[in-house]
């Protein structure tokens, strides 16, 4: 009943004396989902512009050039005679990429040489760079394969396979290189846990200075105040996945059971990790500024974007320390492929990370008790005159 | 105003010791924590299996590429990995009697960047070994060498990546992440120490609101301009990232960039009561706005709406450009893009300013209330 009341009291609190933190926690998730939901939502890069720079102008460049023209992912800003023109649209961020075909390049096909076309894309946006190299290698594979068919039949060739080793591909857990399928769950499982984290923190920092903590029980004050930011936490997440499987028809291929326990574990480790950081800070406002300047690097840190083999070892060390490393990879995985191998053992390192918290908050709140209880002893007895 | 300037750094040390500190080190430390995570610039070593059930010259021949990749490490099929390659076992069979063979490549995407990178020198490794094996087949029916090895790729294609060649993260990721601590480091103390100045010198911002915002916003500038020049030598020295623009471009640009945010910082802080609202609310911009920068996810694969978000956020108009700067040499929409920056400075410092007025002005006016209140009802 007590438990009950605590909870009471908090959701009160929560709602009309912290509504923005209220909306923070509850709504952050679903916003990002969202904002980044919809930015994503082409999937992968595409409306590349190129150029193209014939220096031929046959008709068999016109072939190539009308290959290029027609590939969905890019956007065919210009054709011209010589390469600085196109090197000037580079330079002036006009296209991304140039192909350039170089003179004689129908009668090096002719005499059976081989010809080779220069790709020259601007590679200060990897991301950009990586799409746009892609879908050209395959309009020249192409090309390539048909003048090779065209060449044997017409010099009477013995019929040779063109590509000995093929390569039969599976492409698990995101078969079209979406950028959305590859970040989404991650921005919403970090947007939660920054509302997390700020509202539990300012719960826990605001009643240990009133000693709420110490009239009402620590254990039973803490257990209240996590049912209830847990709770809320684990509505904004499944709202999330919500948005994300019925707004942007991402799959989830995967056991929702075992998605949200591992949801709960990683709730408990953040919430009790906030709670310690609430009681070091003296200040409400250096406080909330500690768990901002948190959110960035945990989750680019996490493993996430960038995989922990190729980080370096201390920096691998401090990946494993941060709670988001055992949920955000085992979350997509578990949504994308249905499977995540580690999952149970992620859920366990969490509920270890969320208990040592605890009692290491119980522990810190015990002995401030005892401290302020023997100074009020000492004071009681130094007015008496001992 | 040089008085006020003085007054604002003495008020500095003294009593915003903390915000100081704050805004140089949130950057500093960022920049060595990314800078550190992506150290590598590229993934090496991704573990993979191969399964070879092919016991002939050609299986072992084609398995052994593998083994010489960097790029890749071979593990056994217990361990943890990321994709799986399978020879079948009449690999070498048919490859000797001419005939096409396919193997099985099954990759792990849901890291694109892990996939991306399996799947590149994956493909590098086939299409090196076929057009051998295609120049061999050839050669075995009577054609000449150089005749079989143009039939075997007629067109080829030569990559050429200019301005990041290796495609390393240090110089596509690093310096969006630097200038985007930049943001952070201001935004989220800036606000916050705007609201606790209204409480503390409410007098002397009433009297002169304009004269003490001017000063701030020299002074942060000035501080956050420093910490940026600090930030990109660390990044420069310590993780090699390149500095090809001239200084004064990127000078400029950082100037500018941090004149806009601090007045962002200040624009919240006046307008706001509670130091943790002033964070709170900049939460809604900072935590996208990396990502609606265009300068990881370009603008031409934006819908409209998302397009017009990447123009209302100041970092939309400094992350590409600075990048542009630093890895090109040169931003070609340098120009116009610092005078729209310009102009959003303009209008969150004129926000500022009002916001000042507004809610200083307006407790003074309860105040006035009050006080004649207790005139008329002594």
């Amino acid at each position: 009943m007590i438990v009950f009341n605590i909870i009471k009291r908090e959701w009160n609190i929560l709602i009309h004396e912290r509504t923005l933190v209220f909306i923070v926690l509850l709504c952050a998730s679903v916003a990002y989902v969202f904002l980044i939901g919809n930015l994503y939502n082409g999937h992968t890069v595409q409306h590349i512009p190129v150029a193209v720079c014939d220096m031929e102008q046959s008709s068999l460049s016109r072939d190539l050039i009308h290959d290029v023209e027609t590939a969905d992912q890019y956007e065919l800003v210009a054709v011209a005679g010589d390469e600085t023109t196109v090197m000037d649209l580079m330079d002036n961020k006009k296209v991304e990429a140039i192909l350039i075909i170089p003179q004689g390049f129908s009668k090096k096909l002719a005499q059976h040489e081989q010809i080779q076309l220069a790709f020259i894309s601007d590679g200060s946006n990897t991301l950009h760079q990586g799409y746009a190299s892609a879908p050209m290698q395959e309009v020249v594979g192409t090309f390539s394969a048909k003048q090779q068919m065209f060449s044997a039949a017409a010099g009477g060739a013995p019929q040779l396979p063109s590509v000995p080793v093929q390569m039969s591909l599976r492409i698990m857990g995101n078969p079209t290189q979406s950028y959305s399928f590859f970040y989404l769950y991650g921005v919403m499982i970090t947007a939660s846990q920054i509302g997390l984290m700020i509202a539990f923190a300012l719960a826990v920092y605001c009643d240990f200075r009133k000693y709420f903590f110490y009239h009402h029980g620590i254990v039973r004050t803490l257990v209240a105040k996590e049912i209830l930011y847990v709770g809320l936490s684990f509505i904004a997440v499944l709202l999330g996945i919500s948005a994300i499987v019925s707004v942007f028809h991402m799959p989830f291929e995967g056991n929702i059971w075992a998605a949200l326990f591992l949801c709960f574990s990683f709730s408990y480790a953040v919430a009790n990790l906030a709670g310690i950081v609430a009681l070091y800070f003296k200040t409400k406002l250096a406080l909330v500024q500690c768990l901002v300047f948190y959110a960035l690097p945990a989750f680019l840190m996490s493993g996430y974007i960038w995989p922990d083999i190729g980080m370096l070892a201390p920096v691998k060390l401090l990946s494993y320390m941060i709670p988001l490393h055992y949920i955000c990879m085992d979350f997509r995985a578990v949504a994308l492929t249905g499977t995540a191998p580690d999952l149970w053992f992620h859920c366990l390192v969490l509920h270890i990370m969320g208990t040592v918290g605890l009692l290491i908050m119980v522990f810190i709140m015990h002995w401030r008790k005892c401290r302020t209880e023997l100074l009020s002893n000492f004071l009681s007895l130094e007015k008496r005159g001992y | 105003m040089w008085h006020e300037i003085m007054k604002e750094v003495i008020l500095l040390w003294s009593v915003h010791k903390k915000a100081f500190w704050m805004i140089v080190f949130v950057p500093i430390l960022y920049t060595l924590l990314f800078g550190s995570l992506f150290y590598e610039g590229s993934l090496t070593k991704v573990p993979i299996i191969i399964e070879n059930y092919d016991d002939g010259a050609q299986g072992r021949r084609f398995e052994q590429a593998f083994y010489d990749t960097p790029e890749f490490i071979i593990v056994d099929s217990t361990a943890v990995s990321y994709g799986t390659i399978i020879i079948p076992s009449d690999f070498s069979k048919k490859l000797d009697r001419g005939d096409s063979v396919s193997i099985e490549v099954v990759i792990d995407n849901t890291n694109t960047v892990i996939g991306g990178s399996i799947m590149k020198s994956i493909q590098t490794i086939v299409a090196t070994y076929n057009a051998g094996q295609e120049a061999m087949n050839r050669i075995s029916v009577g054609w000449t060498p150089q005749v079989a090895q143009a039939e075997a790729a007629p067109v080829v294609l030569s990559s050429r990546s200019l301005y990041n060649s290796t495609g390393g993260y240090n110089d596509f990721f690093l310096v969006v992440l630097i200038v985007h601590a930049l943001q952070i480091g201001t935004v989220f103390v800036i606000g916050p120490s705007m609201v606790l100045e209204k409480r503390r010198r409410r007098d002397k911002l009433l009297r002169h609101p304009w004269q003490c915002l001017a000063a701030k916003l020299v002074v942060y500038t000035a501080i956050e301009t420093v910490t940026f020049v600090v930030c990109l030598s660390l990044a420069a020295i310590i993780f090699k990232l390149v500095l090809h623009g001239n200084a004064g471009g990127i000078l400029s640009l950082t100037i500018l960039f941090s004149a806009t945010m601090t007045s962002f910082g200040l624009c919240a802080g006046s307008w706001l009561k509670d130091p943790v609202k002033a964070i709170t609310y900049a939460l809604f911009y900072i935590m996208p706005s990396v990502l609606f920068s265009g300068a990881i996810w370009p603008r031409t694969s934006m819908d409209s709406i998302s397009l017009a978000l990447t123009y209302i956020m100041p970092i939309g108009y400094a992350a590409d450009n600075m990048r542009d700067l630093l890895v090109r040499g040169f931003a070609p929409n340098l120009l116009v893009d610092m005078v729209a920056m310009l102009m959003m400075g303009s209008i969150f410092f004129l926000a500022a300013g009002c916001g000042l007025k507004r809610t200083l002005g307006g407790n003074d006016r309860v105040q006035h209330y009050k006080a004649g209140m207790e005139h008329s009802h002594p």
